[in-house]
């Protein structure tokens, strides 16, 4: 199975939390519905090109925080969650976004006043195309 | 759990080439891709652990028994393909598998027939009459089946075509889901090592760089674009510097020295596969 | 010897006797060739076998090994390793190294002993002068005496099937020379010191005391077997694959 699973080298965020992340996303956005088989451990270690051990301890993250489920024998699976936390991941990773755009514009040197700039910006650009 | 294979400080001579001391655990469910130079020894090293030949010093044991011992039953835990096969030219595929296939008692006959479809292996011929990359094909379709806790790939797809390897790639990740097997690839692929392996075991001229797992090997490096001029004298962790770009062993020791001297970088990103294993087995290039 | 290690020394043979149809037949004609050379030079020379004992000896040390198929054929493996192919095929397998032996040796006595046997059995029917100087049970005595000097020469000589490193010094080389040429003196001079050559005097022996040289025979064949199959089993650890 092909999942929407990027993930980033360069990245500062370890590349097990990002998996978690991502995984989390798919999940409380719908994406993935409750009782999708996910990939094995090492189908999954081959497609993003990482270890076992990596892919493991995301498994694992995933299932103590109840977005997954492992039955024996049989494979992974997408858990039941709640609304509440669907909504929590949600909040959660619009957050994380911003703050990495935040984060970025303030490597290329930008004030946080030309950043607030920019997002107005492009907040005002959305409301004319919706109108 | 017992380890798989345990090596400890085996060594060997070959006329003036040294390998050693090295000292490696395979644990079961692992793949591990065995790195080094032309030459570096990595053939050698997997002969040892077939007994094929005698170290000057050291232990290899295969499920805790030795494997130069009396003792020859670790044999059907280890399923091996070397680089150069010997003895096989005047035989026929099928002869050879009437010849491999009842010594072990796990053959997957269906994973044989489905190998010699994919990779269109014919079995009638003499093997020395085959092409090297049908040749492997099929050494590869007589070895993966035999279904052993412990799979040694001696360069296994040097001479096949591009699609056979993804194939390959395939077969071996399937092959993995049984559980505890593990596998020791030797191999110059970088999509081998990318896509397959979980460590990385890597020789030098007969010496051991080290036994890295491969995120872990990754995380080591990483590369600098930065907005202002350097110091003369070198950074904590730099390996080479070009320009405004600072290449780095040791990523928290310049990020600390970089924050602390108020040096800015616009720019971070790791290095590729390819890109770390040539700066672990030459350490005087510049990337 | 354990049956099970048979059953699969037999089992690995098999694959090997299919491409070896060819050497059978080279062989079969190899020994005729033989049978028709000591007939005529025993006619000729009148009894006496003057001048041939050294092809005899060849014949039963190194005949066999000279008509392999060639892909079976002992041979340069590696940069400094000779060995049988099929020997370091074997090892790459979970096959005991005794089982690997006992089927080097029985290909060994099926490419040997047969033809043997048969180069007797010409020689007898086809030559009156032999069937004039021995009895038939002289001359099975005979037979015993020489099929057992195959077995115990001839399993020496199969050893570098198991493999060796060419890393040997030059004063070995030299001296193995020099031993192999002093064989070779000594078997050509044998009738100017001993009035008889070697054959003749296994036939003199044969003739005198049948019985005797035939148990003595025998005892040797068994002995030189086991020696030189464990001989062989250590010989592995001798020899690097690499």
């Amino acid at each position: 199975m092909d999942l929407p699973i990027k993930i980033s080298k360069d990245s500062r965020e370890p590349i097990y939390h990002q998996i978690v992340n991502q995984f989390k996303a798919l999940i409380a956005g719908g994406h993935l519905a409750r009782g999708t088989p996910l990939p094995s451990i090492r189908a999954l270690s081959k497609d993003l090109e990482i270890s076992i051990i990596t892919t493991r301890r995301a498994y694992q993250d995933l299932e103590v925080q109840g977005f997954i489920k492992t039955l024996q024998g049989k494979g992974t699976f997408v858990a039941d969650i709640s609304e509440d936390l669907k909504e929590e991941v949600k909040v959660t990773s619009v957050h994380n976004i911003l703050e990495n755009a935040v984060e970025t514009a303030l490597s290329y040197d930008y004030t946080l006043e030309q950043v607030k700039a920019i997002f107005l910006e492009i907040l005002q650009a959305k409301e004319k195309g919706d109108s | 759990m017992d380890p798989l294979l345990y090596i400890e400080n085996l060594e060997k001579d070959v006329d003036d080439f040294h390998l050693g001391p090295v000292n490696l655990t395979i644990e079961p469910g692992t793949i591990t891709a065995l790195i080094g130079n032309n030459g570096s020894g990595k053939s050698t090293l997997l002969k040892l652990i077939m007994n094929l030949a005698q170290p000057e010093m050291g232990n290899i044991k295969v499920n805790n028994l030795l494997v130069h011992g009396n003792n020859e039953s670790w044999k059907k835990l280890i399923a091996y393909q070397p680089q150069t096969i010997i003895g096989w030219d005047p035989f026929t595929g099928n002869a050879l598998k009437e010849m491999i296939a009842p010594l072990y008692p796990n053959w997957d006959e269906t994973l044989f027939q489905k190998m010699v479809d994919l990779f269109n292996i014919p079995l009638h011929k003499k093997f020395g009459k085959l092409s090297q990359g049908v040749q492997q094909k099929l050494n590869l379709a007589l070895t993966i089946p035999r279904n052993t806790p412990l799979l040694i790939l001696d360069e296994p797809t040097s001479y096949m075509d591009i699609p056979s390897k993804k194939i390959l790639i395939d077969l071996l990740v399937d092959w993995m889901e049984a559980g505890d097997r593990s596998i020791i690839i030797a191999s110059h692929q970088i999509d081998d090592i990318r896509k397959l392996s979980d460590y990385l075991f890597v020789l030098h001229d007969g010496e051991v760089i080290g036994h890295f797992e491969k995120e872990e090997l990754m995380e080591r490096y990483a590369r600098y674009w930065i907005s202002e001029p350097l110091p003369e004298a070198p950074i904590p962790g730099e390996v080479s510097r070009e320009g405004n770009v600072l290449l780095s062993e040791n990523p928290e020791a310049t990020e600390s020295y970089l924050e602390a001297n108020n040096t800015r970088w616009n720019n971070r990103s790791s290095l590729e596969m390819d890109d770390v294993i040539t700066l672990l087995l030459n350490t005087t290039t510049t990337l | 010897m354990q049956k099970d290690d048979i059953r699969l020394a037999l089992q690995l043979m098999k694959q090997e006797l299919k491409v070896s149809w060819f050497s059978f037949i080279g062989l079969f004609l190899y020994f005729s060739l033989f049978s028709i050379l000591f007939y005529t030079g025993f006619s000729a020379q009148g009894a006496r076998f003057v001048g041939l004992d050294l092809f005899f000896i060849m014949l039963f040390v190194f005949g066999p090994i000279w008509f392999k198929a060639k892909g079976l054929q002992f041979q340069k493996i590696s940069s400094s390793t000779w060995a049988s192919p099929t020997v370091v095929l074997a090892l790459s397998l979970p096959i005991q190294k005794q089982v690997i032996v006992i089927k080097s040796i029985l290909m060994y006595l099926l490419s040997s002993l047969p033809y043997q046997l048969y180069m007797f059995v010409a020689l007898y029917l086809i030559s009156p002068t032999i069937r004039d100087m021995m009895e038939i049970d002289a001359y099975i005595s005979l037979t015993i005496i020489w099929l057992s000097f195959g077995i115990y020469t001839g399993l020496g000589v199969l050893i570098i099937d198991i493999g060796s490193n060419t890393n040997v010094s030059k004063l070995t080389t030299f001296l193995s020379i020099l031993l192999l040429l002093g064989v070779i003196l000594l078997i050509f001079y044998f009738p100017f010191f001993f009035t008889y050559g070697v054959v003749e005097w296994t036939i003199i022996i044969a003739n005198k005391w049948p019985f005797l040289s035939a148990i003595i025979s025998i005892i040797a064949a068994v002995v030189g077997f086991n020696y030189w199959k464990s001989k062989m089993i250590k010989q592995f650890k001798q020899v690097d694959f690499l």
